[in-house]
């Protein structure tokens, strides 16, 4: 910057950039940001190591210590983070609005423990602590990752063969009136049935049980892909197609160009609904059938009464599963980016 | 068949209906049938424009779907040149009134479905940016249709149906959706392209005066059952005049064929509108031939012609000449009236990005791209504490609506002449040198007239309202003691023409430069005017020059000189005339219209011109009153209430400018910061191109009011010495 000496003392930076007195942060409106992006993580850590090492409690040590490294790490994080943040707005942007979150959830952990392991109000073995729940997920993660690998494979193949069946064949009954004068009444009639209502016969059906489950979670993701598909096509606007009929379209065009086009937002309701079931159907599938995979690791963890695995196993279920979902809304935001006025996940 | 050319010549066939019938079922019914159609002939010529007009349910829509192919009729045979019709082809465009553009493509694939479809994209992907520039929207190529106006979708759906070249276009009412203004413009390109191309053209509309305008023929259908009635060749010279003798002869012709002739309208001539109230009698205007200039009434006293109009316009600045030219276009007759003779000398030399639409509207954009006017690409911005340049350009963000990413820097003593002239031309009278000493009301308040001088000689002259455009002199503000000065903006102006002054980088040399300058609120221009003319002006507060007692050039040097950088720049620069002074800037009026009267432009209000509002305001506020006047005329009312919507609209985008340059003066570097920063440049950038009109909310200038606030109350901020804190408590209102 360069300055003319005489107004040497009234220069002001011109960029928000320039370090602030530390004094004046807390007043001044634009600085607000920086502490709510810093304070709620380490607070909520605090609070956390604090009931943990403070309050007398049940846990072994090896797994106490463990719990104690695991909050040391995340606090280190977060005050690591929250310096870099004051240099950096768009990494303060993100964390001004996730730390509240993140905060709650280490809060929310930290009420569990109260709960479990200091106060004792729940019976043991069905709830351990959280220091027990890590302690399991560290120990038994050769097997938690091969199930989870396990659960993934599943139910890929799965939606991805259910939903191009059902692409397939929304497609055909919502264009064409014969295939809807014969291919509704079967709809009806076939698709309310609960997927996992076929289990027995498709287990003797079925030459393998990951065969059958792969046909149960398809049957599954099916019936509503294939209704909304319906629905999308059937109602496209007849003046699209009017329009593209006088641009000269042939009916390869009118589909593919119009009609599934102006149906995409429909499909995509389908494709939210069937991941849904599909997650249903996979949990009950490795449950009751196949021999790995999620589900399974949480009922045979309950067999050996260890629940300190089945809670492991169901918090890294909800990762998963949440982890998909996003995925899927990452793609409807690409797909879809041409709606108006769409809410982002 | 096709050539590559959008121009090519000749496209059309012709087309011939045979008897056809059509019937619906009823929907009340399985058995009974409701005639659309009734045994319909028609035969169309190659390259013939007909405009289809009716009633509601009279099957003009019936009848484009079955030229169409998309419908088909009971009975009856449809030929195109030597084919029959048998189905949907894309010789035969359809544009409906919905522009039914597909959502999930962008503008140019819009535009090249129709090549798609016909599996021809990979031999003709070039057509796709011609039609993208034949209708103006090659700006837009890649936007989706929901971020598009009505026009533009309208516009992207013509392209779509030309890209083909057709032989037959069938348009229904394609423009009925739009407004007044869109809508003579798109009529207009219509025509062009029709005349380019020579298409065959079927329009359905509802709007007689657009029939009239467009067609060869008219065809009028009657209703239950649809047939057609008659058809009645227009014999008129293109281009059409909206407000000629024999087109609103053919007019009340086709109203009465019609039946739908009100009593108003025909009692009063044929006219559209109502004539004058109180002066009973309106002789025909003298001179109003398309292509008349500027003209002086001869000076012999007797023989002054008589010229009463609708409308008195006082002044001949750019609001002035952009009413009339608005008005024009609607057949209101009206004068202006200016004190000066053009070419007059005037600031306020930059424009604004929004003014490109009106300049549209009143097709002027032409002469404004033939005079040699220096291009407007942005706005840059200096601070005298540092070297850094703050930079602005417009086409980071396209405004929406416009086909250029610049405005315009202008000469204003030509500007306002061309724009004048191009108002005379349109249809608009104008007598020059003639002030008005008053304005002239009856004892119930409202206006009746002005009392103007005019080479020695004094006159009355009537109309039904008064609109006062003079500009700073504010005729009827002074009159009727409206005007109270805004005392936040006592600000002073010192501006001269310089040459040899350095434009810096040659990047922004053509934009605005404004250089903040050390004294609160004071600020430096520079507009380049031509290649080797500049012109630079120093605002500072009235206080701040009267009480030092200095000359003209000595407070002049004083201030370049605060300032290093424009220091350097200003070093080598010459004055080309007298220094001239600007002084009481800001003011407002407590009403803007009244009984038969009405104010725009600066003789409304008037803002600090710190981002160029000027010329904007009075273009902006032309435009709308113009609005409201055709509409206050339609109905015979020109009453206060009649324009009660017209000053809400412009006090509440002037409204917006004021609060916009009241936060920038209360803390200049925040302002500096904040076109600095890539998430709020946009929106900054988005006022500075002059969208402040019809918005409720601009949560940008919520933003900098509240950092200003918390400066405010931060002694220790580093901007806080930069407050100018006598402008604080009035912003909290």
């Amino acid at each position: 910057m360069l300055q003319t000496g005489q107004h040497q003392v009234n220069i002001a930076p011109l960029g928000m950039k320039e370090p602030v007195p530390k004094a004046d942060l807390r007043r001044a409106a634009a600085s607000k940001g920086r502490w709510r992006a810093f304070l709620p993580v380490p607070g909520a850590v605090l609070v956390a190591l604090a009931v943990h090492l403070g309050l007398p409690n049940n846990e072994l040590p090896s797994e106490a210590g463990l719990y104690s490294r695991f909050l040391t790490f995340i606090l280190g994080a977060a005050v690591a983070a929250g310096l870099v943040q004051f240099l950096w707005p768009g990494l303060r942007r993100w964390m001004r609005n996730m730390c509240p979150i993140f905060g709650a959830a280490i809060l929310t952990l930290s009420l569990w423990e109260l709960i479990t392991g200091v106060l004792r109000w729940l019976p043991l073995p069905y709830f351990p602590a959280p220091a027990a729940v890590l302690q399991s997920m560290v120990n038994d993660r050769a097997l938690l990752f091969d199930s989870t690998w396990h659960s993934l494979l599943l139910l890929l193949s799965g939606y991805v063969l259910g939903v191009a069946i059902a692409l397939i064949t929304g497609v055909c009954i919502g264009w064409s009136t014969s295939m809807r004068y014969w291919g509704m009444p079967l709809l009806k009639v076939v698709g309310p049935i609960p997927a996992t209502a076929w289990i027995p016969l498709a287990m003797v059906v079925s030459p393998s049980a990951m065969l059958s489950a792969v046909g149960l979670i398809s049957l599954a993701v099916w019936f509503p892909v294939t209704m909304l598909t319906i629905s999308g096509i059937a109602n496209t606007r007849a003046s699209y197609l009017d329009v593209a009929r006088t641009l000269g379209a042939g009916r390869i065009y009118l589909i593919f160009r119009v009609a599934i086009p102006a149906a995409m937002p429909s499909i995509f309701v389908g494709l939210f609904m069937g991941l849904g079931t599909s997650f249903l159907t996979l949990v009950v599938a490795e449950t009751v059938g196949v021999k790995s995979g999620l589900g399974w690791y949480v009922s045979w963890a309950q067999g050996w009464a260890e629940y300190g695995k089945v809670f492991a196993a169901l918090i890294i279920m909800a990762a998963f599963f949440s982890t998909i979902m996003t995925l899927l809304f990452k793609l409807r935001d690409r797909v879809l980016g041409w709606q108006k006025g769409m809410i982002k996940w | 068949m096709v050539t590559s050319s959008p121009a090519a010549s000749n496209e059309g066939s012709p087309l011939r209906i045979l008897g056809i019938k059509k019937t619906f079922p009823a929907a009340n019914s399985a058995t009974a049938q409701t005639p659309a159609l009734d045994e319909t002939t028609v035969s169309v010529a190659a390259g013939e424009f007909i405009s289809i007009i009716g009633p509601s349910g009279c099957g003009k829509s019936t009848l484009l779907r079955l030229i169409a192919g998309l419908d088909f009729p009971d009975s009856g045979e449809l030929w195109v040149g030597d084919a029959p019709i048998t189905g949907p082809g894309a010789e035969r465009g359809l544009v409906f009134q919905d522009p039914n553009l597909f959502p999930w493509l962008t503008v140019s694939h819009n535009i090249q479905a129709g090549l798609v479809a016909r599996g021809v994209l990979h031999q003709k992907r070039h057509e796709v940016d011609e039609f993208m520039r034949l209708v103006g929207l090659e700006a837009f190529a890649h936007a989706y249709p929901h971020h598009l106006s009505g026009g533009m979708a309208q516009r992207v759906a013509l392209a779509r149906a030309l890209i083909n070249h057709p032989q037959v276009l069938l348009l229904d009412e394609p423009l009925g959706a739009l407004d007044a203004f869109t809508r003579m413009r798109m009529q207009d390109e219509v025509l062009r392209l029709w005349q380019a191309r020579r298409t065959t053209i079927l329009l359905v509309t509802h709007d007689i005066d657009e029939a009239i305008y467009m067609g060869d023929r008219i065809l009028i259908m009657t209703p239950r059952p649809g047939r057609v009635e008659q058809i009645i060749p227009v014999a008129l010279e293109r281009p059409r005049q909206r407000n000629s003798e024999a087109f609103l002869r053919l007019r009340s012709e086709i109203l009465d064929l019609l039946h739908l002739a009100g009593s108003d309208s025909r009692k009063s001539g044929g006219g559209p509108f109502p004539e004058g109230g109180a002066s009973g009698t309106t002789p025909p205007v003298p001179g109003n031939s398309p292509g008349c200039e500027i003209s002086s009434p001869p000076t012999g006293g007797t023989d002054w012609p008589d010229l009463d109009a609708q409308v008195i316009i006082i002044g001949g600045g750019p609001a002035g000449s952009t009413l009339g030219a608005y008005l024009a276009q609607a057949g209101v007759r009206h004068l202006i009236l200016d004190q000066a003779v053009h070419p007059r000398a005037h600031v306020g030399e930059s424009l604004v990005c929004s003014t490109t639409r009106i300049f549209q509207d009143i097709h002027f954009l032409p002469v404004m791209e033939r005079e040699p006017f220096v291009r407007k690409y942005g706005a840059v911005w200096t601070h005298w504490g540092n070297e850094q340049e703050h930079v602005i350009r417009f086409r980071e963000i396209p405004e929406l609506g416009l086909t250029q990413d610049y405005t315009y820097h202008v000469d204003r003593s030509r500007f306002d002449q061309l724009l004048l002239q191009h108002a005379a031309r349109q249809g608009s009278r104008v007598l020059e040198n003639a002030r008005v000493e008053n304005v002239e009301f009856d004892a119930s308040g409202a206006a009746t007239g002005v009392r103007v001088k005019h080479n020695g000689q004094e006159r009355r002259l009537r109309c039904r309202l008064v609109v006062d455009a003079s500009g700073r002199s504010t005729v009827l503000g002074s009159q009727l003691h409206l005007k109270r000065h805004d005392a936040l903006f006592d600000q002073f102006a010192l501006h001269n023409w310089f040459e040899g002054v350095d434009r810096g980088p040659a990047e922004t040399a053509d934009y605005i430069h404004i250089h903040v300058l050390p004294l609160p609120r004071a600020w430096a221009w520079l507009i380049p005017i031509n290649r080797t003319v500049t012109s630079v002006g120093i605002v500072t507060k009235g206080a701040d020059f009267t009480k030092g007692g200095e000359t003209a050039e000595a407070f002049f040097a004083r201030h370049v000189a605060s300032h290093p950088l424009l220091a350097r720049r200003m070093a080598g620069a010459r004055p080309v005339q007298e220094f001239t002074r600007e002084g009481n800037y800001s003011y407002v009026m407590d009403r803007f219209a009244g009984d038969g009267w009405l104010l725009v432009g600066d003789a409304a209000r008037f803002v600090d011109p710190v981002f160029s509002s000027g010329v904007s305001v009075a273009l902006e506020s032309a435009k709308r009153a113009a609005e409201a006047i055709i509409h206050a005329l339609k109905r015979n009312r020109v009453s206060a209430d009649a324009f009660a919507g017209y000053e809400r609209t412009l006090r509440a985008g002037v409204d917006i400018w004021r609060e916009f340059i009241l936060l920038y003066y209360q803390l200049p570097p925040l302002f500096l910061d904040l076109i600095a920063r890539p998430d709020t440049r946009g929106q900054l950038t988005k006022l500075l191109q002059g969208d402040v009109y019809d918005r409720s909310a601009v949560p940008i200038l919520a933003q900098m009011h509240g950092t200003i606030q918390a400066v405010a109350a931060d002694q220790q901020h580093p901007w806080h010495p930069h407050l100018s804190k006598d402008l604080i408590p009035a912003g909290e209102n």
